[in-house]
């Protein structure tokens, strides 16, 4: 062997065995000492508050929950919407994650005589470490630069958020200063291809071989327990006990693998309806286990605030902040190291909404799930809201005024509108469709929802539907007058009651004419039909106009001639979008329609701005912040577009009222896709 | 304080009515019945009042079984207590033949210090039942109140403003009083699904003539004091015309036509 390698390796295993073997007993010992400190803690601060909730069952599926862990975990799915955060995020997370590698194996080399010449396990752990700590470096730099520099409105700074880079940073210099000054040692004889291995300490021991050498060897042990091993286990110490933001780690992760696996869009129903005596979530601990672990999990990252309507928009509701005031209130129950006192049968319950989350806030939402969406770690806001709702709606009759006539409008007329029944198809008088009733043998129920049935604006859209269904000859009827409302407004405004009421009336019909196959126009009534009506035993084949019309061009049926040129954008509706990933069928329309320049806004796709209308606020005041509509309204007139186009009545309508606002009614037009395509048939 | 509600159901005020013109009396099946809407801020005054001064709720209404909705409605609101006035022999009633059952009832609860109703029903529009009421029990009628400003029960006092042409009355009586609201006078609730899940199970009692110790001779038709005898619907209008043009133009043809029509003078 090389004289420089085996002098160098002669004090290398001397110093391994005299120095670092003692060390890392000690540590291993340590360890294990944590290991049992975080089974306690986990089980005193974490698991102990979830056990408050209720029941709820998230261990179906375990191989798809583990493929979604291992993408959204290490392969950060979710996290590179954002590119600077998701780059950051990952190069501490593999950076970390190569660090242990390389040290846990260094620990137990040792032991097993790896460091023994090729020593080449060794050094591929080795430089793995190093390289796993550069990258810690790296983001590490770069978070602090985003948190306390650039200072971006949506992150909220702690006294932890100080500490634990500033605890990770020494932690890591040391290791490095540590490292270079055992290779120090070596007084000058360092193998040529150390950079290879070990690139940032080789560099910095080059600096350090001014030092003395010897003489400071007995000094060093207990100068790297000093400063690095003891300040390292008791950072991880802090990581367990201080309910530091780091706790994710192990927090996001589990809410990551027990997130609901069911439909996005679907609204879990209240369980055993008929017989329960409360609703929805009064107090903390009606939430569920997991809603409490979803709690634990948010890290205050802040995406939900910035994609969130109601907060750009000025109105008091913050997804993040209703996680952490919920989070906050949960922690008062218990979830501190100590044991507390069972709280007594006796004292009374705190009321969530108007005590924790204030009534504001909670009706501020519109259901538009961008929350959900953009969180990493999949915690959704809206399911606590729409609980919070329940209760006050359904256990107190208590929420703004104007929906009084609206639920009572829902409850006696099957419609939010309150209009009579019998003229729900006056529109389709003239086009000759016929009824269920009139002749049940279709293929197709074509189900137009309130919108298409009491709006004259949206009635056109019907219209338009119905004229291309019945140019490509297919086969379909309508209900007519016994067409009832779906019910999604009234389950996202909290009234299960007139919910499950329509919904049985509807399911009712449906089997009274055997109905199988269900088209709608409104992806409000799409989402429902197609995902909620399930639980309530109602399974249809349910597709919305706009794949359905996407299939019918594909088949050639449809063909298009007419066309102007029009710069058009399309304004993703939240239901069809966020809740149930169709996002291309609309956009393909629009391409094939001759003359028309697609232009996407900046919010579009999953990351779209919501008209304002979902979630019951259709049907409420705004009178709080900016208005939603007139703010996406202006998001689209940014592009100078002719037309903008949608898919959703809902839209339709706060769209056009947004243009209004902004006087540009008469130069720029909201069409419904199926409209634009209708005329384009000539 | 005892406090009595009286409430009537009614066909759905937004549905289109239909008569039974040979009869002349409404054609109810199919259609939606409701509260009364009047009726509706009646019981929430009485909510109200029980709030604020203690006491117990007493809701009731005369006619047949799907009557009970109403009193269920009422019930899901948390009244105390409720009694659906019920006999073959009711039949046929007018307003005063209505108010003498009604008053009957109210004699039977007892100790009452305080009626509310509505101020006229949707269907019948007569306005006429709380006067009558109080006439026959003798009690201070205090019709088309817009604010109820304070109730002393044990002074016997109450002190009301009535909306009347141009202003407010402000009016103080003696209790016991039966008064008539009007729509504004509060904001009604709308019962939780607890009030209605208990109300479903509650079986409504009932009160027949010989309960309300009426005689049977003086009661419905017999002692109705008017009869309906016919029932007319309006022709439909026929459809309006609009005129266009130059404004001008317009407003020649338009006084033309009321000329015409005998509007206006040439």
């Amino acid at each position: 062997m090389n004289p420089i390698y085996q002098n160098f390796w002669e004090r290398q295993n001397a110093y391994l065995l005299n120095v670092i073997y003692p060390v890392s007993m000690g540590s291993l010992l340590l360890l294990i000492g944590l290991a049992v400190l975080f089974v306690y803690t986990f089980r005193q601060q974490h698991r102990r508050l979830w056990r408050l909730g209720k029941e709820e069952d998230c261990s179906d599926r375990i191989p798809e929950r583990l493929k979604t862990f291992f993408s959204v975990a290490f392969g950060h799915a979710r996290f590179w919407r954002e590119g600077y955060p998701g780059m950051m995020h990952f190069l501490i997370f593999w950076g970390t994650l190569l660090l242990f590698l390389g040290k846990g194996i260094r620990i137990f080399s040792p032991l097993t005589g790896l460091t023994a010449p090729p020593h080449s396990l060794y050094l591929f752990a080795s430089s793995i470490a190093e390289i796993g700590g550069g990258l810690m470096l790296i983001g590490g730099v770069m978070a602090v630069i985003r948190r306390f520099i650039l200072k971006p409105p949506r992150l909220d700074s702690k006294p932890d958020d100080r500490l634990k880079y500033l605890w990770a940073f020494v932690l890591l210099l040391t290791g490095y200063l540590v490292k270079s000054y055992r290779f120090a040692l070596g007084g000058g004889s360092l193998p040529p291809d150390a950079f290879l291995w070990a690139p940032i300490s080789s560099t910095l021991s080059r600096m350090m071989l001014i030092l003395p050498s010897e003489p400071l060897n007995e000094l060093l042990v207990w100068h790297r327990i000093l400063i690095h091993a003891i300040p390292a286990i008791a950072f991880f110490g802090y990581i367990v006990m201080s309910r530091s933001s780091l706790e994710h780690i192990y927090l996001s992760a589990l809410n990551v693998f027990y997130r609901s696996l069911k439909p996005k869009g679907a609204i879990r129903p209240i369980p055993n309806f008929e017989e329960a005596e409360t609703y929805g979530v009064t107090e903390i601990k009606e939430f569920t286990w997991k809603q409490l672990l979803d709690l634990e999990a948010c890290t205050r990252c802040g995406r939900c605030q910035d994609n969130c309507p109601a907060h750009l928009s000025e109105k008091p509701l913050n997804p993040k902040k209703v996680i952490q005031d919920l989070k906050a209130h949960l922690l008062t129950q218990g979830g501190t190291l100590l044991p507390v006192e069972e709280p007594t049968e006796k004292s009374e319950p705190t009321p969530l909404v108007g005590e924790v989350i204030s009534e504001d806030t909670l009706w501020s939402c519109t259901a538009c799930l961008n929350c959900y969406e953009q969180c990493p770690v999949f915690i959704s806001g809206f399911d606590k809201i729409i609980d919070m709702r329940r209760s006050v709606v359904l256990m107190e009759s208590r929420f703004p005024n104007e929906l009084k006539e609206v639920f009572r409008a829902m409850e006696r007329k099957s419609n939010p509108w309150g209009v009579e029944k019998n003229q729900r198809a006056d529109w389709a008088q003239t086009l000759g469709v016929k009824t269920l009733a009139e002749n049940p043998d279709v293929e197709w129920l074509y189900f137009p929802g309130c919108f298409k049935g009491f709006d004259d604006r949206n009635k056109k859209v019907a219209m338009a539907v119905v004229k291309i269904l019945q140019r490509t000859g297919t086969s379909f009827g309508i209900l007519g007058p016994e067409e009832g409302c779906c019910g999604d407004p009234a389950r996202r405004m909290g009234h299960e009651y007139i919910y499950s009421m329509l919904v049985e009336k509807n399911i009712e019909t449906f089997e009274k004419y055997k109905i199988k196959k269900i088209l709608t126009t409104c992806p409000h009534c799409y989402n429902t039909l197609k995902n909620e009506y399930s639980q309530f035993g109602g399974n249809y084949e349910v597709i919305h106009q706009t794949e359905f019309l996407k299939s019918l061009l594909e088949q050639k049926k449809i063909t298009l001639k007419n066309g102007t040129p029009l710069t058009v954008t399309y304004h993703d509706s939240c239901y069809l979008g966020r809740y149930n990933q169709i996002y291309q069928p609309q956009r393909d329309i629009l391409k094939a329609i001759p003359g028309v320049t697609l232009k996407e806004m900046e919010r579009s796709f999953e990351k779209s701005f919501c008209c304002g209308g979902g979630g019951g606020r259709m049907w409420m005041e705004e009178h709080q912040g900016k208005r939603i509509n007139e703010m996406r309204a202006d998001q689209a007139l940014a592009l100078d577009p002719n037309v903008i186009a949608t898919a959703c009545p809902y839209c339709l309508t706060m769209l056009e009222d947004g243009l209004k606002a902004r006087g540009k009614e008469e130069s720029v037009k909201v069409y419904d896709l199926a409209e634009l395509l209708e005329k384009s048939m000539g | 304080m005892k406090i009595v509600v009286c409430i009537k159901q009614v066909p759905d005020t937004e549905a289109e009515v239909k008569w039974d013109i040979p009869k002349g009396t409404l054609k109810r099946d199919g259609m939606n019945p409701i509260t009364n809407p009047f009726d509706e801020f009646a019981l929430e005054e009485a909510l109200l009042t029980r709030e604020k001064y203690d006491g117990e709720i007493v809701a009731i209404t005369m006619g047949p079984e799907k009557a009970s909705d109403v009193l269920r409605n009422a019930l899901a609101l948390t009244v105390n207590s409720v009694y659906r006035c019920t006999d073959e022999a009711f039949a046929g009633s007018d307003t005063y033949a209505t108010a003498s059952v009604l008053a009957a009832a109210i004699k039977k609860i007892g100790d009452v210090d305080i009626v509310f109703c509505g101020k006229q029903s949707t269907d019948g529009n007569t306005g006429v039942v709380a006067a009558e009421l109080a006439t026959l029990l003798g009690w201070s009628p205090l019709t088309y109140v817009s604010k109820v400003r304070q109730i002393d029960a044990a002074s016997k006092k109450i002190v009301v403003e009535r909306a009347v042409e141009g202003g407010t009355e402000v009016v103080e009586a003696k209790l016991p009083a039966v008064v008539s609201v009007i729509k504004g006078i509060n904001e009604p609730r709308l019962p939780n699904l607890i009030g209605i899940k208990k109300a479903a199970k509650v079986e409504i009692p009932q009160w027949n003539a010989a309960d309300l110790n009426l005689d049977k001779s003086k009661v419905g038709s017999a002692a109705a004091s008017t009869k309906v005898v016919e029932i007319a619907v309006p022709p439909p209008r026929g459809a309006g015309e609009i005129l266009k043009g130059e404004i001008d133009e317009i407003v020649n043809i338009a006084t033309d036509r009321l000329i015409d029509l005998k509007v206006i003078k040439s």
